[in-house]
């Protein structure tokens, strides 16, 4: 379960944050995130795992990859749509859920 | 068009214990299944069925002439899982026969004039509803916005026998 | 009956009509998918969905089932050589082929009976039985492995039944963060696992005799979560001592609501 303050810190950067859960696993929804990369702003929808999920302590999927930006991309069926998410290990899951979120994008400026 | 209801056999279970409990003054139950959809392809839908939500002796009316009334208190119930759950309702009951149970007249004009009224709670999902025989299973459902119901053209019930029933 | 199953006539005067109404997916066609689709398609399925999206190669020929030199030399699609050979078989057997990663069909699983899982990977097989939970399907996941042991190597494998109301592949011991997480610590690296035909076809032909119990069962009803433990060592087939204690475990993975159906209908 996702507490509920983390869930309303995220809301302030997507309002239309929620919790969904798969398989045991808890996501944080982001419809319609802005993903910034190089000179240009990526609107796309995103689930964020604040918990350890296939040995990344957090991770984050997008609803489509970004071009030219990350490694080693993988597709993954989550939640009955599919996914994209690239090799970027390490981020926390004891920092804030926006620390979390901001580190995960950094890997695709 | 193809729509394909699941439902697991426990649940199926839970329903027919409710259905054939004796009813004080009505002739027989009825009850909703509460469900979530999902598109099949371009023009089909599944419906799987994940709860059963009986109907409260008190919330029944006596009423001779049909073999079960609902009252108000039971709709409205029934629209208030819809609303907690998220979820398409279908009304079901017994027939007590075996081989394709087939709607009365009756079962067909009540219907059709509850089962839209779930949209008033949950205009997206679909709704319907379901009868049970001794031995299978057929049903209609309205989806979303669309005035005619669909036959449901296959049941499937998930359990330690896996089993489905085309309509034909 | 027709005379071609009148061997199996004591699954019942309807199991014909049942194999051939059956729709069932095989996602990965080698080792063990290519097994479960020859024996799937001997017994009178009638609806085949079959996904890979490798292509033949040499070093498939110790081991896929109908998969010749030709194919390996023409690199044929694993779905064409799969789709030839249940044709071969059966005529009638409507056949969909699907050359590309199972994410990319995924919508195509919503329909079937029963998915049958024969991949490599455990994160594959962890989204594969999310989606049939999703969609109350009965998922077979069939599993092979060879490891190094001090004085050689040990093979063996398993076979697992996951559906609604039983243990899932972590209830059942097969899905773990610590495997999770070894496989993503590989990527990209992995090379080829060891797999053989002997091994792969004892746990399809286990898978296959698990699917039709599931569907036509000839003595009695079986439970809903099957973990069978294949020794290949001592070539024995046993039921998991984990089983006893999760019958009375309710899955705690795989419950609510928002693990059915599709979770963004609104």
């Amino acid at each position: 379960m996702i507490a509920a303050e983390m869930l309303e810190e995220l809301k302030l950067i997507c309002d239309g944050a929620s919790q969904m859960v798969e398989g045991g696993c808890f996501f944080v929804y982001l419809p319609g995130l802005r993903v910034p990369s190089a000179s240009q702003i990526f609107v796309l929808d995103a689930l964020l795992c604040l918990q350890s999920r296939d040995g990344y302590p957090t991770r984050l999927f997008l609803s489509q990859l970004v071009p030219g930006r990350g490694n080693n991309w993988t597709q993954h069926r989550i939640l009955d749509r599919t996914w994209y998410t690239w090799s970027w290990n390490n981020v926390a899951a004891s920092s804030r859920p926006t620390q979390i979120l901001a580190e995960h994008l950094r890997a695709l400026r | 068009m193809s729509v394909i209801f699941k439902i697991g056999s426990d649940l199926v279970d839970v329903v027919r214990e409710d259905l054939l409990k004796p009813h004080p003054f009505a002739a027989e139950r009825v009850g909703f299944l509460s469900c979530r959809p999902r598109r099949l392809n371009a023009n089909g839908l599944i419906l799987l069925a994940h709860g059963y939500h009986s109907v409260a002796d008190c919330d029944y009316v006596n009423d001779p002439t049909v073999g079960a009334m609902m009252g108000s208190a039971a709709i409205r119930k029934a629209m208030q899982v819809a609303l907690s759950s998220d979820a398409g309702m279908f009304h079901v009951h017994v027939h007590g026969h075996s081989g394709r149970p087939s709607p009365s007249r009756t079962d067909l004009h009540e219907t059709a004039r509850f089962v839209p009224d779930f949209w008033n709670v949950r205009p997206r999902m679909p709704h319907g509803a379901v009868i049970l025989s001794e031995d299978s299973l057929s049903g209609r459902c309205w989806r979303p916005g669309v005035k005619q119901p669909v036959v449901i053209t296959e049941f499937c019930v998930v359990g330690p026998r896996l089993s489905w029933i085309k309509d034909r | 009956m027709e005379q071609r199953f009148v061997s199996q006539d004591f699954l019942g005067e309807n199991s014909t009509s049942i194999f051939e109404s059956c729709r069932i997916a095989i996602v990965g066609l080698s080792g063990g998918g290519s097994h479960v689709a020859q024996q799937t398609a001997h017994v009178g399925i009638g609806d085949f969905l079959v996904i890979d999206p490798d292509r033949v190669a040499e070093r498939n020929l110790n081991r896929m089932v109908w998969a010749t030199s030709q194919d390996a030399r023409r690199k044929s699609l694993k779905t064409a050589v799969i789709s030839r050979g249940i044709k071969k078989m059966n005529p009638r057997a409507r056949v969909s082929a699907v050359p590309k990663k199972w994410q990319e069909a995924a919508e195509l699983l919503r329909d079937r009976h029963v998915i049958f899982g024969c991949v490599d990977s455990f994160s594959e097989r962890q989204q594969i039985e999310a989606v049939a939970r999703r969609y109350v399907i009965p998922y077979l996941d069939v599993g092979m492995d060879v490891w190094p042991i001090q004085d050689g190597y040990s093979v063996g494998g398993q076979v697992a039944l996951s559906m609604p109301g039983g243990p899932c592949l972590r209830c059942l011991g097969i899905l773990t963060d610590d495997r999770l997480a070894q496989e993503a610590a590989k990527y990209g690296a992995a090379g080829n696992r060891p797999q053989v035909v002997w091994a792969n076809g004892v746990l399809a032909s286990t898978a296959v005799g698990v699917f039709v119990n599931l569907i036509c069962p000839w003595r009695g009803l079986q439970l809903r979560g099957i973990l069978r433990e294949y020794d290949g060592d001592s070539h024995t087939v046993a039921s998991s001592n984990k089983l006893p204690y999760l019958a009375s475990v309710r899955c705690p993975h795989f419950s609510g609501l928002s693990s059915v159906g599709d979770p963004f209908w609104n």
